[in-house]
């Protein structure tokens, strides 16, 4: 099913044309809202986040509740593991989960345990081997039955994980054809995160940062021998979601964690590799970049032109961003979670229009949250955000100053000249 | 000479330099508190280094490694005396009520007692009313509260308003660490300092008990 309905009186396209639009670094007629809106759904609506992501139809009426009193809004996205193992299935780290061994109305949390073995980096070259397109679902069902009880690293344990993947999968169907339906565009059609960050988090970052210094090769040959494997499973989940967006996670290449040498010569290759890899299939690739950047940015200009996203969630300075790399891919973001939390409407509303004038000049970018809406944001906040892009930035409307993305590197203000007070910041709520 | 590569080598995070040097010095017979010392300068080249952004996260679990292995290593040799932490005051800390994260939590605390802090560590999930128990029970005059999460916010709020109850909070600093935190929390919170940067924590510390 195609997006056809008009969102706004203004608008005079799709949501779907204005995101690929924005992407594409083209002009769209505005900028894109997308306002990541996951735990926040449940306590807008009143339901515990057990509920919200245990029970599909309570999720669907506490989205719907978000979009009848916040929206509309462009692009959804979708996050809703119905199962704990679902998550690790993207993020192979033990977790505490609400209704299972936190209070029901929590959110998950992530556990910096050990649940990779050092060994495995050699076990992944052996899969790579063996079944180089395949190697994805294995190295996760063994992190799954490591971080989970009920699921064993064998024949049972692939049936079990499979039919709720299935389920998982079929919900999303459903709930993206029903945004479909209301005009609203879906991200993205799969999640991983990336090779060498799935290592730092499946290690743990204890783990990793001596693997960092004893077996740093071991580490960039592992995550290379997953990259195939990663495509296919990209392609293969994106063709059953109808999505051809992938939202790769990067939580852990960012200066808050490794050096930027760490990330240039471990990091970054099996990155590069399969974002053009992606591209090449026709997918875009959409990179969620938490933690500071500005060190790497440069690094990025070497992925494909106009065919990525870039989405930051605070510590990252976006404006110098879109300075260093704004002529060759779209950024999102990166409206801080603090701010959503404990500001004023008003105070979002400064900073949305700022983004709009200063990141979404000339095109290429997406209006959203830093990471995501926090649970405890304030609902006129979270108002305000999403109506900034319908009060400033139709382009058409707009007269537009400053330089063009991009600018020379001569120009560039050193790092840290520019940078205001979240420049050694990290993480996200 | 040994002194000065000691104090090189665990700066510039060669732990082969560093374990040599330390078993020369031992051989040697200089004092194990003097070793403990050096490293200690060394480590104070680590944090600057990370400061300048020479040096990231990794590098400042790399040294703590190091670290942790010269003094297993004095330890095991049977003539290191008790060390001298505690020398620089007290610091309580953990993470609030709601949240379990505790890795950067742990790095402070590590940071912390490498700099000569005594550390009282809550571990994770801690209510408000245990950081003021820790405080009255050891005296400590720096709190650190350490959060991930947004969630939080109320349970920070909440442990700062139980000093002020107490009539504590002009004796106690507090301050917040970790990614959910801000200049913005800071205020709502009515903390002392924030950052999100684990080596600020140690530097911080230090400037609350000078002042004292």
């Amino acid at each position: 099913m195609k997006v056809t309905k008009l969102l706004y009186p203004k608008d005079t396209m799709t949501a779907e044309e204005r995101l690929q639009a924005a992407i594409n670094l083209q002009v769209p007629d505005r900028v894109p809202s997308c306002p990541f809106i996951y735990y926040y759904a449940a306590f807008h609506a009143g339901i515990t986040v057990h509920e919200l992501w245990s029970e599909p139809k309570k999720y669907r009426q506490a989205i719907d509740g978000c979009y009848r009193d916040l929206g509309p809004w462009d692009v959804y996205y979708p996050v809703n593991p119905l199962r704990p193992e679902l998550y690790t299935f993207i993020m192979p780290m033990k977790a505490r989960w609400p209704g299972i061994d936190l209070p029901p109305d929590s959110i998950c949390q992530l556990l910096e345990e050990e649940i990779m073995k050092a060994e495995d980096y050699e076990w992944i070259g052996e899969l790579a081997r063996k079944i180089p397109r395949l190697t994805y679902i294995p190295f996760f069902m063994r992190m799954i039955s490591r971080a989970w009880d009920d699921v064993d690293e064998d024949a049972r344990g692939y049936v079990l994980m499979l039919s709720r993947l299935v389920w998982n999968f079929a919900n999303w169907r459903y709930d993206f054809e029903q945004m479909k339906k209301r005009g609203t565009t879906v991200l993205y059609g799969f999640l991983p995160e990336a090779a060498f960050d799935t290592f730092s988090l499946a290690r743990g970052f204890l783990e990793f940062s001596r693997d960092l210094k004893k077996r740093p090769r071991d580490i960039a040959r592992a995550a290379d021998d997953l990259t195939e494997g990663y495509l296919f499973a990209c392609r293969l989940i994106c063709a059953i979601m109808g999505v051809k967006r992938v939202e790769v996670f990067v939580h852990r290449s960012s200066t808050d964690f490794i050096s930027p040498q760490a990330f240039r010569e471990l990091s970054f290759p099996s990155l590069k590799a399969l974002v053009e890899k992606l591209v090449a299939a026709g997918i875009n690739p959409i990179l969620h970049c938490d933690g500071n950047w500005d060190m790497n940015l440069e690094a990025l200009r070497e992925l494909p032109a106009g065919n990525c996203v870039v989405q930051f969630d605070g510590p990252t300075d976006i404006f110098l961003a879109k300075e260093i790399i704004g002529d060759r891919m779209c950024i999102m973001g990166d409206v801080p979670a603090d701010l959503l939390a404990l500001g004023s409407p008003t105070e979002v509303d400064e900073y949305c229009h700022r983004l709009i004038e200063e990141v979404g000049r000339g095109g290429g970018y997406i209006m959203g949250a830093g990471c995501e809406i926090p649970p405890n944001a304030r609902s006129e906040n979270v108002k305000a955000m999403i109506e900034s892009v319908v009060k400033y930035s139709y382009y058409h409307e707009r007269r537009e100053t400053g330089p063009p993305a991009g600018v020379a590197a001569a120009s560039r203000k050193p790092y840290g000249e520019k940078n205001g007070p979240f420049a050694r910041e990290a993480g996200c709520s | 000479m040994d002194d000065e590569r000691l104090v090189k080598a665990m700066g510039d995070l060669d732990e082969e330099g560093v374990i040599a040097c330390v078993k020369g010095m031992l051989s040697a017979g200089v004092e194990p508190l003097r070793i403990v010392e050096l490293c200690r300068e060394g480590f104070e080249i680590v944090g600057r280094r990370y400061e300048t952004r020479e040096y990231f996260l990794s590098g400042l679990i790399i040294s703590d490694d190091i670290f942790s292995n010269v003094l297993d290593m004095l330890d095991r040799s049977g003539c290191f005396r008790p060390s001298d932490e505690g020398r620089m005051g007290k610091v309580v800390l953990g993470a609030p009520l709601g949240d379990v994260h505790d890795i950067g939590k742990a790095i402070v605390a590590q940071l912390l007692r490498f700099s000569g802090f005594e550390v009282i560590d809550l571990g994770v999930n801690v209510r408000p009313a245990g950081f003021l128990e820790a405080v009255m029970e050891s005296g400590a005059a720096v709190v650190g509260i350490s959060t991930l999460i947004t969630v939080a916010y109320e349970s920070l709020r909440e442990t700062v308003l139980d000093f002020e109850r107490e009539g504590l909070r002009g004796n106690v600093k507090i301050m917040l660490g970790g990614g959910a935190v801000s200049q913005r929390v800071c205020d709502y919170a009515g903390a002392d300092a924030w950052s999100r940067d684990a080596g600020d924590a140690v530097k911080f510390a230090k400037m609350f008990t000078e002042k004292e």
